[in-house]
């Protein structure tokens, strides 16, 4: 039986697909470069309907070279995989014959506390690094879903979680990266400062990716001071219109490091307790130093509540006004970040979507429409959509949807991304929406990073 | 060098005559930018007005086989925009409007030539600000920010322009225009907008900037630490950063800056007795700001330095306006100054200063340290006479010394004035020959022909080899 990748859900798990042998030659080719135990035959691996049977894993980064040297000889694309846990964004990964796993490249190769940067090898599990740095005054920042997500996987597709509003993105804690390029060339840029102009910006290539240039090896990452004051509130926002102005004025408080606008049916998932006629959920983590805190805690407090209407010359912040917040349960974050990396349904579809943020009311009132379940974060414009197709939904019905998220992008002015979608439905499309004015740009950059195109081919539009 | 007959009369048409130069006292003054040691005359000047214009202008270029250098005001300091080889400069200064200002989304799009400074006065008044400052704001365009990736003194809390560009509208080397971005500052893909900012205007010109702009704080505090020493000072940054306390900026004058300022139009009153001065600025909700400042002060009073608060905004003005002056001061010690840009770890700061100290002493030269102490980006500036060829020679020595001291801990070659011609030959330093093959790929697939800016910031072949035979003490760094 074929084994579904991570994120695959197991309704996209259908007949397995015939995997694709590897030559005799090529295998002997591949272990005398990776070692006996680097080659490995396995039960097929669905990933978007592509079908793969062997992995290759090279024992250390001085092997990654070879290994890719030895699959463009042979012709062989591979499928870069970390953790697994985010197989399944991109296009489909049509023509790859294997894996390249990066779980021999782990661990943290130096933790420098004085100067606040850690640099660790891209198969290390996020786990670890969390764990690593427990006790430390610093933290990593760096809080996507799926915790055994690797550090190669979680820069390669440059994922976020809830705290990205406070922590960045990778590109932000990104100081300097090891990589072994397409044609086997091992080339490192940026370094382990924390202000670096010198030379090109290679990082910025990788982060975001999609392993499409080269496999990431190492990373320098720039850590943040460990907040000396967390507190986790909630509000409800009712469903008028209201609510996007008070959910932003609300992530937008400075010691924010996370703030979600969640629908009510995805509310009831996250609160099984909480009424439906609450409406929409806010759900806030505020972090810093302790009077910082306290005094957002305020604002978004019963306060806030007694003032009918902001005073003249008061900040955005007074947009707050009528807002009740509470304690939210220390775990509700955690359970947060669960349901962002979610697909839903056994027919189901996930968009990411970035918008301005002041048109949001648009873009979820369009969104709604399509019967699409949202999670916002307001502060930085991105939201999260799942529909539910039906069992028997055909290819139709992902047009619409789709259509839908990618009109209401349009009209928030900016972009859709199918993240999660049953292998039929993303073949064929292409999931990062209309082939881009810089694809030719982006085909050349291929060339050249991946000459002979073995590495997680066609994943990028 | 001299322009084509052609080519000339190409540029003409697109800009008319007085928007092109091409007599040699009409180009001199793009002869060079801050970094006045390396110069190189143009073949011609045009100044175009709209994207269309750059476009057909790097067209016309392409046609006479001619390169191209864009160029903002000029203020870059490692010979960025100079034209070699008979390159014509494409000046930005007269794309210089602000196009849009969108308060509720906090962003702004502006042309190239807009003014750093100029840009945050547009937005004050809806409560925001753009954050990168360099000390040149007053002068330096948002198409040479992106262009260097321009830092400041506020980038230890807010990031340097790569942080703050949501998207952004280019020329190409054939001419082609492209939108890489949105103006959500997401992408769907790769990050292009990323790998061209800090590109120093060697993949394509920028016609179109959108940028984010940040909320002005509720509150500033700013601190006036006198140390003994340097070192002291050093230290307490260190102390600081590690305490969890992220200050807006921190920065470090020393003794001998301290005297130059004290004795020029930018006097703000620092006492002369102090060995060094830390300039501390906290930003934020205005009840946070007084238990930092008590912090900081407890972490100051280990290293026995004394704190003065900025009573108003005046003062608060008069601080910063010793530390931004600096360089300005330093015109009183010599004909010429020598700024340098390096970045070490924090940690690192008090050695490689001493050893800093320690080459300028040995080679006889003036030195004087100003510098983004909590980013660990020394700038050691070197006063100087250029028609002192023996002096010049030892600026040029001890430069190299200074890069390889701060190579030699885990640092690089520049923080944020860039590569430019200035440190091209130095990258060798930093990366080995298979790094820069792979800087090489990226700058060919934007300019495979190798006309937009020719010359910029990878070294030729041979110097690479010269440069890094065991990458001198780098590859102890486990990238």
């Amino acid at each position: 039986m074929p084994v579904a990748s991570d994120d695959t859900p197991a309704a996209a798990v259908g007949p397995p697909p015939p995997a694709p042998a590897l030559a005799a030659d090529a295998q002997r080719a591949l272990r005398a470069v990776a070692g006996e135990a680097g080659l490995q035959e396995h039960a097929p691996i669905d990933v978007d309907g592509v079908s793969l049977a062997f992995t290759v894993e090279p024992p250390d980064a001085d092997a990654v070279g070879p290994v890719l040297r030895v699959l463009a000889e042979h012709g062989l694309p591979a499928l870069v995989r970390g953790g697994g846990s985010r197989l399944g964004l991109g296009n489909p990964p049509i023509g790859a014959r294997l894996l390249l796993s990066t779980r021999a490249l782990s661990g943290i190769t130096e933790l420098d506390v004085a100067d606040g940067v850690l640099c660790a090898r891209a198969g290390t599990p996020l786990r670890t690094l969390h764990d690593a740095l427990e006790d430390s005054v610093w933290e990593l920042p760096l809080d996507p879903p799926a915790s055994h997500a690797t550090l190669g996987g979680v820069l390669a597709t440059a994922a976020v979680g809830p705290r990205h509003g406070g922590f960045g993105r990778p590109r932000d804690i990104v100081l300097g990266l090891d990589v072994t390029l397409g044609d086997g060339l091992r080339a490192r840029c940026g370094g382990r400062v924390v202000k670096n102009v010198t030379g090109y910006d290679l990082a910025k290539l990788h982060i975001g990716g999609f392993g499409a240039f080269g496999v990431l090896l190492s990373a320098w990452l720039r850590l943040r001071p460990r907040p000396a004051c967390v507190r986790v509130l909630s509000a409800s926002l009712g469903d008028g219109p209201e609510r996007w102005e008070r959910g932003l004025a609300a992530a937008r408080l400075p010691s924010a490091r996370a703030a979600a606008l969640i629908d009510p049916a995805l509310a009831a998932a996250l609160e099984p307790s909480r009424p439906a006629s609450a409406g929409w959920l806010l759900l806030m983590e505020l972090a810093g130093d302790e009077a910082a805190v306290a005094r957002d805690a305020r604002l978004l407090g019963t306060a806030c509540e007694a003032a009918a209407a902001p005073r003249p010359g008061t900040r955005p912040s007074d947009g707050l006004v009528g807002l009740v917040a509470s304690e939210a349960s220390p775990g509700a974050l955690g359970r947060l970040r669960a349901l962002q990396g979610e697909t839903f349904g056994p027919v189901g579809l996930r968009f990411r979507l970035a918008v301005l943020p002041d048109r949001l009311g648009a873009v979820s009132e369009r969104l709604e429409r399509a019967a699409a379940e949202l999670l916002v974060f307001p502060a930085s414009g991105v939201v999260f959509a799942r529909v539910s197709l039906d069992l028997d939904a055909d290819l139709s019905a992902v047009d619409r949807a789709w259509l839908a998220a990618r009109e209401a992008a349009r009209a928030g002015g900016g972009f859709a991304v199918l993240e999660a979608a049953p292998p039929w439905a993303k073949r064929a499309r292409n999931v990062f929406g209309e082939a881009p004015a810089t694809a030719p740009l982006l085909r050349t950059l291929k060339h050249r990073f991946d000459p002979a195109g073995i590495l997680n081919p066609h994943r990028l539009p | 060098m001299t322009a084509p007959a052609g080519l000339l009369a190409a540029l003409r048409e697109i800009v008319g005559s007085e928007r092109c130069l091409s007599r040699r006292e009409e180009l001199l003054p793009w002869e060079c930018d801050g970094l006045t040691l390396h110069g190189s005359l143009p073949s011609a000047v045009v100044l175009p007005r709209d994207t269309h214009e750059v476009a057909r202008i790097v067209r016309a270029c392409r046609r006479f086989d001619t390169p191209f250098v864009p160029r903002g005001a000029g203020t870059g300091l490692s010979g960025g925009a100079i034209a070699l080889d008979g390159g014509v400069v494409i000046e930005c200064a007269k794309l210089d409007r602000i196009l849009a200002i969108d308060g509720a989304n906090r962003l702004a799009v502006v042309q190239p030539g807009v003014v750093n400074a100029a840009l945050s006065q547009a937005v004050r008044p809806h409560g925001l600000f753009y954050a990168p400052d360099p000390s040149s704001q007053m002068a330096c365009t948002i198409g040479g920010n992106v262009a260097e990736n321009a830092g400041g003194p506020h980038t230890l809390k807010y990031g340097t322009t790569t942080n703050h560009v949501l998207a952004l509208e280019l020329v190409l080397p054939d001419g082609e225009r492209l939108r890489l971005g949105s103006a959500t500052g997401w992408s769907p893909g790769v990050d292009l907008v990323g790998v061209v900012v800090g590109s120093e205007g060697t993949v394509g010109i920028v016609t179109e900037v959108t940028v984010r702009l940040t909320p002005l704080p509720e509150a500033t505090e700013t601190l006036l630490v006198l140390f003994a020493d340097v070192v002291s000072a050093c230290r307490a940054v260190g102390a600081v950063i590690t305490s969890g306390l992220v200050p807006a900026a921190m920065e470090i004058v020393d003794r001998r800056t301290i005297d130059a300022v004290e004795a020029s139009v930018y006097a703000a009153g620092l006492p002369r007795d102090a060995g060094a001065v830390l300039l501390v600025e906290l930003d934020g909700p205005a009840e946070a700001l007084p238990p930092q400042i008590e912090r900081i002060r407890a972490l100051c009073a280990v290293e026995g330095a004394r704190v003065q608060r900025a009573r108003d905004d005046a003062e608060r003005e008069r601080f910063w306006r010793a530390r931004k002056g600096a360089f300005g001061a330093m015109g009183r010690l010599a004909p010429d100054l020598y700024v340098h840009d390096a970045v070490v770890p924090r940690s690192r700061l008090p050695e490689v200063l001493a050893r800093v100290g320690e080459i300028c002493d040995r080679h006889r030269l003036r030195l004087s340290n100003v510098f983004h102490a909590g980013d660990g980006n020394l700038h050691p500036n070197i006063s100087f006479d250029r028609r002192d060829a023996d002096e010049l020679a030892r600026v040029v020595a001890a430069g190299r010394e200074i890069l390889e001291a701060c190579v030699a801990v885990g640092g690089v070659i520049s923080g944020e004035h860039g590569i430019g011609t200035e440190k091209r030959d130095f990258m060798g330093l930093v990366f080995s020959a298979d790094d820069l093959e792979a800087q090489h790929r990226l700058r060919a697939a934007f300019d495979p022909d190798g006309v937009c800016n020719p010359g910029k910031i990878l070294p030729t072949p041979r110097f690479c080899v010269e440069a890094n035979p065991k990458a001198r003490g780098y590859d102890h760094v486990p990238l």
